[in-house]
């Protein structure tokens, strides 16, 4: 492992000065405990539990598309947000003050908690509630009339997921409640879906063609408390600055 | 070809499954973000942001490095985006009250929370390609060859960063002292 040019390692003992060896040293023992590893585990499940790739030359196709999606929607929505006035000034929205609550760090209650797909889960219940502007119940938990047929078909679920976000973010100029539908039928397809943030992108600014101001900001506030670091962040359709 | 065996990837020479890795390095990528100045209390969403940038990667992984040095190269690029975001929204990283988040999460082994703050002080007196090139070689066990290729310099600027590191480390820990004295 070592090569001959490699010098001693002060982690190792050698020639460490003053107390930089143990401290270098204990730093190699200090991993990730039991604990935190769990947790970790916990919110990665739905992809720890996924079947890997039979084939890499064969099917790497889907998840580049999740991949590309990812910027797709993001990229999307930066450009849906700029075409309107009131983000005008996205230096403004990107300034704009954005709470770290304990239950957007890792500690967090809500992400920690709670049982392993608390997080996506909640998630499914703001689109189920912010869709359709009533009780949740009303929402058709069944795939939309020509709605998403891919998606649908689709084998494999990172694949159905990401046509079906495709499909609500090109709604969206078009068709914002399509989108928001498209959203919604997300949500309920994939309530530990690796998208959610994406789809939470969509919603809010689809809300926001709707006119539905309130559940908009009160949803990119939640937004913002859940993934306070989100890639996303300067994606999503702000309130426009008073 | 996929490479197998020490690498972390399957001997048979399959790609490794995301529980594999998962498994096989989960503890050690958690512990890379802490040294590489990622705020304790955000160790878990960037871990986090690691693996799912790892599962979406993994199969076009083609195995011309090492699964351990690709994976690493994930950590550095991801605790470097996590700061750069921290810095825009004017946050210090490694700012928070060290002590009272570590005694809820507590020390791995025997390693002592003051060793622990002591060390994350000290090498949060390093710039980020000095601080990561000392964390990958002394803490991670990487050796200097791998230490360039995790980093994408060359080796002979993996070597400068390193004694550059070493020798801002020990005036750090001897400013420590004389103030602490």
């Amino acid at each position: 492992m070592k090569t001959p040019e490699d010098p001693p390692r002060w982690s190792d003992g050698a020639d460490a000065p003053l107390a930089l060896g143990s401290l270098l040293s204990a730093a190699k023992r200090d991993v990730a405990t039991d604990a935190e590893l769990s947790q970790l585990e916990a919110r990665l499940k739905p992809m720890l539990n996924a079947q890997p790739s039979p084939a890499p030359t064969a099917t790497p196709t889907f998840l580049k598309l999740a991949g590309g999606l990812v910027a797709l929607v993001g990229l999307g929505a930066v450009i849906i947000a700029l075409r309107q006035p009131r983000a005008a000034a996205p230096p403004a929205a990107s300034a704009r003050p954005i709470a770290v609550a304990p239950v957007a760090t890792g500690s967090g209650p809500g992400l920690q908690s709670a049982p392993p797909h608390a997080s996506s889960s909640s998630l499914a219940g703001e689109v189920d509630s912010g869709a359709s502007g009533g009780p949740p119940a009303a929402a058709p938990p069944k795939p939309l009339v020509g709605g998403t047929p891919q998606a649908a078909r689709a084998s494999n679920p990172a694949q159905a997921e990401a046509t079906l976000l495709e499909q609500a973010r090109a709604a969206l100029s078009a068709s914002p409640a399509q989108a928001l539908r498209l959203a919604q039928q997300h949500a309920q397809q994939f309530p530990h879906g690796l998208l959610t943030q994406e789809r939470e992108v969509i919603a809010i600014s689809a809300l926001r063609r709707l006119g539905r101001t309130t559940e908009a900001d009160a949803r990119a506030a939640r937004f913002d408390a859940r993934y306070p670091h989100s890639l996303h962040q300067q994606a999503v359709d702000r309130p426009s600055p008073q | 070809m996929f490479r197998g065996g020490a690498t972390g990837a399957m001997s048979d020479g399959t790609r490794p499954s995301m529980r594999q890795v998962f498994d096989e390095h989960g503890r050690y990528v958690w512990r890379a973000l802490r040294h590489l100045g990622v705020a304790e209390s955000e160790v878990p969403d960037v871990s986090q942001e690691v693996f799912i940038t790892v599962h979406k990667k993994l199969p076009e992984f083609e195995g011309r490095s090492s699964l351990r040095t690709w994976l690493y190269a994930i950590c550095l690029r991801v605790a470097s985006d996590h700061r750069r975001r921290a810095y825009v929204r004017r946050e210090r990283p490694t700012a928070e009250p060290l002590a009272d988040h570590h005694l809820s999460s507590g020390c791995a082994e025997d390693t002592s929370l003051e060793q622990r703050a002591t060390l994350l002080a000290l090498l949060g007196a390093l710039d980020p390609d000095k601080r990561a090139v000392l964390v990958l070689y002394e803490i991670e066990g990487f050796t200097m060859k791998e230490v360039a290729e995790i980093m994408n310099c060359p080796l002979q600027t993996a070597y400068s960063r390193l004694h550059a590191a070493r020798e801002r480390l020990l005036e750090a820990l001897r400013a420590e002292q004389g103030t602490s004295a």
